[in-house]
């Protein structure tokens, strides 16, 4: 396999991916090398902060907290790589504002002064799927994968926080995505149409601490309209709507309702095509997904 | 007919412009916004109906209730809306406005504890006993070491937000169970 000329990125993880689900971060940590993408540790990284608690209080105490985070990777002269959606959206939302609004930034950097840390505003903040579709590219993504999932039907979930608000997010068409289906079909699976797919997993915004009836009725609704093509697999790119989907699903088997759909980070799925072991990159979730692993990778 | 409003009030909007819903005043009732919402056929949560309720001046009708707290900020009523009007800011800014009442629920309450005493919004302990399970590397992040979650408290404690999240200095972890992140 031919490398690309490497790309250095510091790996901003967030919360769910290390605490929850660290095979996602470990499916991470050993794809990117591998397509010359190499990922660096941002040590002491904490919240991005959410936009549920921090931000729906009060906007500078939310910039400050990202602020900082945007200094360890500043400190380490490189672009930040999320792999989170709503870690993406509120760190990509801080930079830009920062950048460009000298009396926020001010009065952030008096907060990190207190530190003895400064937001510079040099660094730009990319989500994972935007580094594996238009930096790595689709077809170097074919070439480094040794199983092609053929026959293989995917319900792609974008997210919420990858590709709204349009205007400071991701470089896409908002109401019909395309660059995470290409990088599933990369896989050799087919990304099959389902009503709706742009709509909320129902977990954001404090959504899932709120109201847990509520939440799990939004996804019923979501998983509907995802068994209408009645795909073997959800593929997601956001760690909180892959929680959604694998706790939210057991949830609506506890109450007697029938879905077990297997739930993947992108990640996930490209590891397993390039050989990696399941055990260290796609061995933690309630919905199982041993199945889809031993019809299409022939892994136990 | 003529109908009166009761109990408006009329510093609401002013209120709501000053705190991010900048925008509000160019909306024009048309209904795109709840035409996309995820939660309105399953919540309290209106959207067209709380922009309404905010150029009338109802603050009570809006933040007595918390309704407003389960938008799941998705952002596709900012998206889809034809006057740029902003609903999700609107949204946000009656959530501060809220919150300077002293009206927050629990879980927002519960998340930014476990970031301001964890360094994360999910608790740190089973994280660590998962990572070792798949063979991860040992956590470095904020959870991994006092001095770290030192600095984020420090910023919190700088904030308005140490007081609105209702911080406690003395807080444990209700469970393992993630709540609420982004």
């Amino acid at each position: 396999m031919k490398l690309l000329p490497a790309t250095d990125y510091a790996l901003y993880t967030g919360c769910i991916i290390p605490l929850r689900y660290p095979d996602i971060e470990n499916s991470i940590r050993e794809t990117m090398p591998l397509l010359g993408a190499n990922v660096f540790d941002m040590v002491g990284a904490g919240c991005c902060p959410p936009g549920g608690a921090f931000w729906s209080v009060d906007e500078i105490s939310g910039l400050a907290q990202s602020a900082r985070n945007l200094s360890i990777a500043e400190l380490m002269n490189k672009d930040l790589m999320a792999v989170c959606n709503g870690c993406f959206c509120y760190l990509k939302n801080s930079n830009l504002l920062l950048k460009s609004n000298q009396e926020k930034r001010e009065k952030v950097n008096t907060i990190l002064n207190q530190i003895g840390r400064k937001y510079h505003g040099t660094i730009s903040v990319y989500h994972l799927v935007e580094i594996l579709h238009d930096q790595i590219g689709i077809e170097k993504i074919k070439e480094s994968t040794k199983i092609k999932l053929d026959g293989a039907k995917a319900a792609v979930h974008y997210g919420c926080h990858l590709l709204r608000p349009s205007d400071h997010l991701m470089a896409e068409n908002p109401e019909k995505p395309h660059k995470l289906d290409a990088l599933v079909e990369a896989l050799g699976m087919e990304s099959v149409y389902y009503p709706k797919k742009l709509s909320c997993c129902g977990a954001g915004g404090g959504m899932r601490g709120n109201n847990p009836n509520a939440t799990l009725k939004i996804l019923e609704k979501k998983l509907m309209n995802i068994k209408y093509s009645d795909p073997d697999c959800i593929v997601t790119c956001c760690p909180f709507c892959f929680l959604q989907f694998d706790l939210g699903q057991k949830g609506l088997r506890d109450k007697g309702e029938d879905f077990c759909i297997p739930v993947f980070y992108y990640n996930q799925l490209l590891g397993l095509s390039m050989g990696l072991p399941k055990k260290r990159i796609a061995s933690i979730s309630e919905t199982p997904r041993d199945g889809f692993i031993k019809k299409f990778y022939g892994v136990d | 007919m003529k109908i009166v409003l009761n109990d408006t009030n009329e510093e609401l909007v002013n209120k709501v412009i000053q705190y991010g819903g900048e925008n509000i005043y160019k909306c024009f009732q048309c209904g795109m916004c709840a035409s996309g919402c995820p939660v309105a056929g399953d919540t309290d949560h209106k959207i067209k109906r709380t922009m309404h309720q905010v150029l009338l001046g109802l603050d009570e009708q809006i933040l007595d209730k918390k309704s407003i707290w389960l938008c799941t900020t998705c952002f596709m009523c900012l998206e889809r809306c034809p006057q740029n009007a902003g609903p999700t800011e609107v949204i946000f800014a009656l959530r501060r406005i809220s919150a300077e009442k002293g009206i927050i629920p629990d879980a927002q309450i519960e998340v930014a504890n476990n970031i301001y005493h964890l360094g994360h919004a999910v608790t740190v302990e089973k994280g660590i006993k998962l990572r070792d399970k798949v063979g991860a590397p040992v956590l470095n992040t904020a959870g991994s070491d006092k001095k770290h979650i030192d600095e984020i408290q420090r910023i919190i404690n700088l904030t308005k937000s140490f007081k609105l999240l209702k911080i406690k200095k003395d807080w444990k972890p209700k469970g393992d169970e993630v709540i609420a992140c982004d």
